[in-house]
Parts: structure tokens; sequence; C-alpha cells
């Protein structure tokens, strides 16, 4: 069974670790660098302007049900 | 109408008033943060190294058998589904709130699985291996699987809610089977010991291999590799409790934290020593070689690492640095100046071997070292000064005993810190992707090589 010839290692396992460690200590990172920001400029908390999405949804809605309410005293 | 479908689910389900802005907050990247690095970067590098120099070392390729080829396929996939399960569920808010194994139980079950995978991949090709002598990063890999599963598996036992109430509460919930004080030394003997067997253990598994691949220099000394390897497995397991000091645990407990705490630099200096001295005679190489540059900063912030926990796990330096800034300080030099360096380092060393090209850049490798090596420190330097000066601020007292600062004192004062850290940040992250980017290139542009390099990593 001993053989000196050199032996072929398989390495496709360890390929696709290595594909996913890049990919995670990118994201991982990234994530950190973004903390990172928001412990110095906490408005960074609403990193995707999800705040002003969030009131833009508001308005509407007021406006909607504003509508809504004349819409129906008007039928009615 | 769009928007009207939207309002209407609002009507029905107030919380989606707030679609989106939950997800950005710091409160939950900053576990999706720290789970990514470790269960997805630190421990995947671990797999990944693993199935690189296990078959090498002990002269066996996994091809040889189909049972183990079958498993570290599973491993690998389950391994990959899993990871990105519990970082949606984490972004999803559903968390079991202990810090690093914030995974609820029904992620905890398939961490279990790909756990069990790995060992048995781990130990069929220890079984069939035609070198008899475990190498010492062997130990070392196997230490961290037992260590890993033994640490995961207790600090974890929960009761899902769902099922103990029959049928009440989230099927995402659980509690803890430790309460009080108790969880929270569990949780502490976990935590540390994380570091101890995911930051540490498999990393020094790492440079024990790929440091005289590299450098085609023999390990300096086999007896401090055995003291060292020994010294680490006794000690660190009783350090957990300084995580603990000045809080309820048992006086004698803390004592004991603290006193193998400090136990720790022996063994740690062992093996970092012990890669020094390696490079004995060849410190010419430090110029010449890029790669030893990455992993001699590794050892040497290994070093740093060290000695720093060992001083903030005394009582009283602790009281002014427990719950500080100098706290993620210490953490960062050691995981951004030992695990990732040598983490990118075996890559680097694997990447030319296993895709049979040589490495796309030297030029970029060397711009990525000082940029990051500076990122590093800036990034200690500027935790050190916030978490003294927060410490300090918070203790402090005028002549008649009231505290003198407000909590909102002590933000005004750190502010420039954090900005100084973020920098730092993005310096270290535009580093990584220097990394990934001469990875990427090595793996599908750079020059082919018809023979494998048998020491020196060849880079253009």
């Amino acid at each position: 069974m001993q053989s000196n010839a050199a032996l072929e290692y398989d390495y496709s396992v360890a390929k696709l670790f290595t594909y996913v460690t890049i990919l995670f200590g990118f994201l991982g990172m990234l994530v950190g660098t973004i903390i990172a920001a928001q412990m110095a400029f906490p408005e960074l908390n609403y990193l995707l302007g999800v705040v002003h999405i969030y009131n833009n949804f508001v308005w509407i809605f007021r406006y909607v049900s504003r509508y809504n309410y004349c819409r129906t005293n008007g039928i009615s | 109408m769009l928007v009207g479908t939207i309002i209407a689910a609002q009507m029905a389900f107030p919380e989606l008033n707030y679609l989106l802005g939950e997800y950005g907050t710091f409160s939950r990247l900053r576990p999706i943060h720290t789970n990514v690095v470790v269960f997805g970067f630190t421990v995947s590098a671990i797999f990944a190294t693993w199935y690189y120099l296990g078959q090498r070392v002990l002269k066996v390729s996994m091809a040889e058998s189909k049972f183990i080829m079958v498993i570290s396929k599973m491993h690998f996939w389950l391994y990959f589904v899993g990871a990105l399960l519990g970082t949606v569920t984490l972004l999803l808010g559903i968390s079991s709130g202990k810090e690093y194994a914030q995974f609820e139980w029904f992620i905890d079950l398939v961490v279990v699985v790909i756990w069990v995978l790995w060992g048995l991949s781990m130990m069929g090709l220890i079984g069939i291996r035609r070198e008899k002598a475990l190498y010492i990063s062997v130990w070392y890999y196997l230490a961290c699987f037992l260590g890993i599963a033994m640490l995961y598996l207790f600090n974890n036992m929960s009761i899902p809610t769902y099922f103990a109430t029959e049928g009440l509460g989230a099927i995402t919930h659980s509690v803890s089977m430790y309460s009080g004080t108790n969880d929270a030394l569990v949780q502490w003997w976990y935590g540390h010991n994380a570091v101890a067997f995911g930051f540490t253990v498999p990393i020094v598994g790492m440079i024990y291999y790929f440091l005289p691949k590299e450098s085609g220099q023999a390990i300096y000394s086999y007896k401090l590799s055995l003291l060292s390897f020994w010294g680490l497995m006794f000690v660190y397991l009783w350090a957990g409790s300084h995580h603990l000091l000045w809080s309820t645990v048992p006086d004698w407990m803390q004592t004991m934290g603290s006193a193998f705490s400090v136990v720790l630099i022996l063994p740690s200096w062992g093996s970092a020593i012990n890669m020094l001295l390696t490079m004995k005679g060849e410190w010419n190489q430090l110029t010449e070689n890029p790669l030893i540059k990455f992993m001699v900063l590794a050892s040497t912030f290994y070093m740093l690492s060290t000695i720093e926990g060992p001083i903030q796990a005394i009582k009283s330096v602790n009281a002014i640095a427990h719950f500080t800034d100098w706290i993620p300080g210490h953490v960062h030099d050691g995981v951004l100046g030992w695990v990732v360096f040598m983490v990118m380092a075996s890559l680097f060393h694997m990447a030319p071997r296993m895709f049979k090209r040589e490495i796309y850049s030297r030029k970029l490798m060397e711009t990525q070292f000082w940029l990051q090596t500076t990122a590093v420190v800036l990034y200690f330097t500027s935790m050190w000064i916030a978490g003294i000066t927060q410490g300090m601020m918070w203790r402090a007292v005028d002549e008649y005993g009231n505290l003198m600062y407000s909590f909102i004192d002590t933000v005004n004062v750190l502010h420039p810190y954090y900005a100084i850290r973020t920098v730092a940040g993005v310096m270290y992250l535009v580093g990584f992707i220097m990394f990934a980017y001469n990875m990427i290139k090595t793996m599908t542009s750079a020059r082919e090589i018809t023979e494998e390099p048998q020491f020196r990593t060849p880079m253009a």
C-alpha cells in the first residue's frame, strides 16, 4: 500500500470552503465597519433611508385616510 | 394600489409600519457581524485549511474514500445553507439573546449536524491515514472539534417555548435551561472558550503547518509545542469567569478566573515564541516574502493580545476595563491582527497549490499588508484611549463623592475615537477587498504553474 509516488490530493471541498471564507469575511467585515460607523454617527442606524420611507408611508396613509374620510362622507 | 395594499396590511399588522426600519439598526447588525465573522468567516477558514492540510499531513487523499468525499460534500452544503439561514434569522431578530450564541434552538440543531459531519470526515481521514504520527496541527484541529462540540452543546441547552407550553409562544423562541448567575457562568465559560477553541486553537494549528511550509524551516521545538498545547488545553477552560468579575459570581470563582487568565500567558507565548524561533537565522525572508510578513505579524499580534487579555483579567484593572471600549479593542487586535492575518496567509499559501496558478499580484499583497496593519493599530489604539477614558469617567467622583460625569458626557468625549475606529474599519475592509480580488484573480487568470511549489509561494 505504501507508495512513494506523489499523492493526488482532492481539493474540491477545500476550494468550496475557501470561496465561502472570502464571502463571509467580506460580509462580516462590511457589517462590522457599518456598526463602527453607527457608534460614531448614530443617524447611520437608518442607513437604508428607511426612516424616510417610513415617514412617506405615514404621509401617504394620512392622505389616504383623509381622502377616504371625504369620500365616505361624500357618498353618504 | 401597491401602497394601498401595504397600508391595508398595516392596518391589520401595525408592525409593518416599520417594514425596513429595524433591519438596518445597530441592534440587528451587531449580532450579524459577530456571528458572520465567527461562524461564517473563521469557521469556514478552519474547514478550508483542514480539508487542505489534513490530507497532506496524514499523507492520504480524500478521493481514496468515497465515504469521506460524500460526507465532506454534505458537510459543506449543509454548512453553507445553515450559515445563511442563521444570518437571516438574526436579521429577522430571532435570537436567543446570549452573546455569540444568538442562534435559536432550530439553528443550533443544524449546527450540531454540521459539526458531527465535520467530525466524521476528519476522524475518517485520520482513520485511513498513512502517516502514523499525528502532526501538531492535527492535535489542534481535533481539540477545536472537541472543544467547540462540548461548549456549544452545553451553552445552548434550551427549551423551545412552543413545545414546553403545548403551543403557546413562538416556535422560534426558547428559554435557557440555566437561570440567573448560573446562566451567566455557563454563557461566559462558552463565550471565552469560543475564543479559545475558535480563534486560538485552530489558528495555532494553521500557523504550525503554514509557517514551516512557507519558510522551509522546521518547527523550532517539539517539546515547546507539547507544553504549549497541553498548557492551553488545561488552562483555557477555567478562565471564562473573568468576564464576570465584580458580579454576583462567587468570589473564589472570580479569583480563579483571574488566576487562570494570567497563567494563560505561558502556553500562549510558548506557541508564539516557537513560531518566532522557527524563523531564527532566516529573518531575511521577512523582507523577501510578504507571506512570511503576514505570518510573523500574526504571531506577534497573538503575543500582544495574549498579554493584554490577562492584564484585563486582573480584578483591579478589570474594574476600569469592564464594559468599556477597551474590550472590543482587545478583541480586535486579536482577531484582525492574529486570526484574519493568519487565515489570509493560509489561503494565499493554498491558492497556487490548489488552483495551479501563481499569486496574481505581490504588489497588491504588500499594499494590503501595510494598509491593514495601519488599520489594526488605529483600531486598538483608539479603543484603548476610548476605553480607559470611559472607565475613568464612570468612576470619577468629586470631593463629596458625587459622580462627576453623566453618561452623555462620556458619549461626547468618545465620539472622535469612534470616528477613528470607523476609519480603521474602512481601511481594513478595503484591505480585505484587495485580498479577495487578489484571490479571485489567482483562481481565474494568474499565470499557470506546472510544478507544485515546494516552499515559497510563487507570485507575480
